[in-house]
């Protein structure tokens, strides 16, 4: 009973750990994206024959980065405070587990998710660069196709059917209706 | 006043508005069931759509999505106890239970009946507080509207879902992305990298594409695959009748009236009304007890207050230029796609479009009932469905609506690269609208906090010069600091709840 209580306290400080781990990469990179915002406008020269103003072109975007990166380095000290906090926590329970695998990391994550991310991605841009070398209908009932079945759906004549409805419904839409450029 | 409103009904006299309204109204039911999918990504994937649309027929067809996303979410939660909307989630608790008596149909009704009475009392009191705000809104100047800008963004900061500190990273970070191109004034160009479309800036619409429509897919994608029972086999819709909504009078009324002021603060939405008006009903109920066990004040109220946010909301979004939540924060941007400068002058220059707004909130209204009444058996037939269906639609309108921007790859690019970083924000928790609020209310800020300080000759006093200045300057600063100081409190509890973690026995 007692070990049962012990391991679901120490898998949630390493769902915590894990998590916070994660929200401090992402707040070097929100200070890396502020400071660099900040600086490199200062730098920018006004172009044109303007007048000295105190508010320039520079004034606004230079606070803007410096306040996302001073916020979130008070975000990042709450979040080393936080895991600090987890890791005392962890060695009072005797754990030294490592929080660094792919599992405790992104739980959420599975590799046909991933596969499904990357395929979208990748799906959305060819789509678009397709939009100049092929017909709407054509490129549309194509990608529909791809994407139903990359989420799951079976290679079926149902699938394509589906896939022609929405490229039709689609093209009429978008090209008989509202006459976009496509 | 009421010279407008008629002229507001006229513009929806038109037979093409009036099936712009019922279709949107249609269409967000069906969006406002699907759990995962939400009011927000419905209006900017449908944003393509509108591109060769007059301003008026556009914000029509949004207001119908807006309106019919309120109820849609109820259905869910009723018959899944999974709420397709979070302002949703209070009806669960009694709608749930009530269905599973076998009281589907009555509880149906009942979310049916509260988010119509609830929107009309909204739009009652939008109609009359809206032309009255703009009066005394218009006497703003520059320094005000740069002012009310970032006041606005503060409290949505403040309300939105997470912490404060969070809510202004995303705000800091949408206003820095909002400075990428030419500046305003003299036209220097900014954060370009010699890439010449950036010149123009990051295009908004594909910034709304990424974070309110790709994010959210890339979010969703590990619900594909999952089917959902419902809890009855038949569904029906049975009205309350005028007898009991007499005796429940009070319920619909908390509810309305608490929808239609939360809702009109900036960034709050429904979702923190619903559950403020449902503890209220609670605790004025002689029947507490009866609360959660599927109490039918336990439907009305949420949804009355659900519905009659999209009045409140629109408080702010005519008169200041401010959203109440996350899809009138894309309407504003909508406002914008088609040359209207939303703020305090929209009134005044846009008389006619604000009305029509307003006339087409009733209507979507009318409508959503309507539509409910009839057609309920088949909206909520999108429940069974899994969402790999749905999906690829959507990534097509998108990438539609990206590309048809400028008929060229790049907004389609920013649209990805900004879904992957709001995908990676959303999973971090940080509330999305803050950054797409503050790309939107970014120039609109730099333009007048510049222009004030030439009027005045550089000096930074004339953001203290009024009484209204300094009133809106220390709202803002004390905002800030109490927001911080409870974040570095909770901080502090968080740590003693971590260390008392590890002392479980």
């Amino acid at each position: 009973m007692e070990t049962d209580t012990r391991e679901s306290a120490v898998n949630e400080l390493m769902s915590t750990k894990a998590a916070r781990t994660k929200d401090i990469a992402l707040a070097m990179v929100l200070i890396g994206v502020g400071l660099y915002g900040g600086i490199t406008v200062l730098s920018t020269k006004a172009t044109g024959f303007v007048d000295e103003q105190t508010m320039d072109h520079t004034t606004l975007p230079s606070i803007w980065g410096f306040l996302l990166a001073g916020l979130t380095a008070l975000w990042l000290v709450q979040l080393i405070v936080e895991l600090r906090a987890v890791n005392t926590s962890l060695s009072a329970l005797g754990h030294t587990a490592n929080v660094f695998s792919v599992e405790r990391m992104f739980p959420e994550l599975s590799t046909t998710l991933i596969g499904r991310m990357i395929a979208a991605v990748l799906s959305i841009i060819v789509y678009a660069v397709m939009f100049e070398e092929l017909p709407f209908f054509v490129i549309t009932g194509v990608f529909l196709f791809v994407m139903l079945l990359v989420f799951g759906r079976p290679l079926h004549w149902k699938t394509a059917g589906l896939a022609a409805i929405g490229c039709a419904v689609f093209h009429v839409m978008f090209v008989t209706f509202l006459n976009l450029p496509l | 006043m009421i010279e407008g409103l008629i002229g507001g009904f006229g513009y929806l006299a038109d037979p093409t508005n009036l099936l712009l309204i019922l279709a949107g109204t249609a269409l967000g039911i069906l969006v406002g069931a699907l759990p995962g999918l939400s009011s927000p990504m419905a209006i900017t994937v449908l944003l393509p759509l509108t591109y060769p649309f007059d301003p008026i027929p556009a914000l029509v067809l949004l207001m119908g999505v807006y309106v019919g996303t309120k109820l849609g979410g109820s259905f869910s939660a009723i018959l899944l106890r999974t709420p397709g909307t979070p302002a949703a989630a209070c009806t669960a608790l009694d709608g749930f239970p009530m269905a599973e008596q076998g009281k589907a149909a009555e509880a149906l009704g009942y979310a049916t009946v509260g988010s119509t009475i609830g929107g009309l009392i909204s739009w009652c009191i939008a109609v009359t507080s809206i032309p009255l705000l703009a009066a005394v809104a218009i006497e703003a100047k520059n320094a005000d509207i740069a002012l009310i800008g970032i006041l606005g963004l503060v409290l949505v900061s403040a309300f939105a879902r997470g912490s404060m500190l969070k809510g202004l990273i995303g705000v800091m970070l949408g206003l820095l992305i909002a400075t990428v191109g030419l500046d305003p004034i003299d036209a220097t160009d900014r954060f370009t990298f010699g890439i010449p479309q950036m010149m123009e800036g990051i295009p908004f619409t594909a910034a709304l594409i990424g974070f309110f429509g790709i994010a959210v897919v890339l979010s969703d994608l590990q619900l594909v695959g999952r089917k959902s029972e419902l809890i009855a086999d038949k569904v029906s819709l049975t009205l309350p009748g005028l007898k009991e909504l007499k005796q429940r009078w009070q319920a619909i009324v908390t509810g309305g009236t608490y929808g239609v002021f939360i809702g009109a603060v900036p960034g709050v939405g429904a979702e923190s009304a619903t559950w403020l008006a449902y503890a209220t009903a609670k605790n004025r109920s002689k029947t507490p007890e009866n609360f959660g066990k599927g109490e039918p004040d336990g439907i009305l109220t949420p949804e009355a207050c659900n519905n009659a946010t999209t009045g409140g909301t629109m408080i702010p979004m005519l008169t200041l230029g401010l959203p109440g939540d996350g899809s009138t924060a894309v309407m504003l941007g909508a406002l914008v796609l088609h040359g209207i400068e939303p703020g305090v002058l929209l009134m005044s220059q846009s008389g006619d479009l604000v009305y029509a707004i307003l006339a087409s909130l009733l209507v979507a209204t009318v409508f959503m009932f309507m539509l409910a009444l009839g057609a309920i058996k088949y909206f909520v037939l999108v429940l069974r469905q899994d969402r790999s269906f749905l999906f690829p639609f959507v990534l097509v309108l998108a990438s539609v609506g990206a590309y048809a921007i400028s008929n060229t790859l790049f907004p389609v690019l920013v649209a990805i690269s900004l879904g992957i970083i709001g995908y990676v924000m959303e999973t971090r928790r940080f509330p999305l609208v803050t950054v797409v609020l503050g790309i939107i209310l970014g120039p609109i800020i730099e333009y007048n906090a510049r222009v004030a300080m030439v009027i005045a000759g550089n000096d930074w006093m004339v953001f203290l010069g009024t009484w209204p200045r300094i009133i809106l300057v220390a709202l803002t600063v004390l905002l800030v600091v109490r927001e911080i100081q409870k974040s570095l409190q909770q901080q502090k509890q968080r740590r003693e709840e971590i260390m008392s973690t590890a002392s479980y026995d």
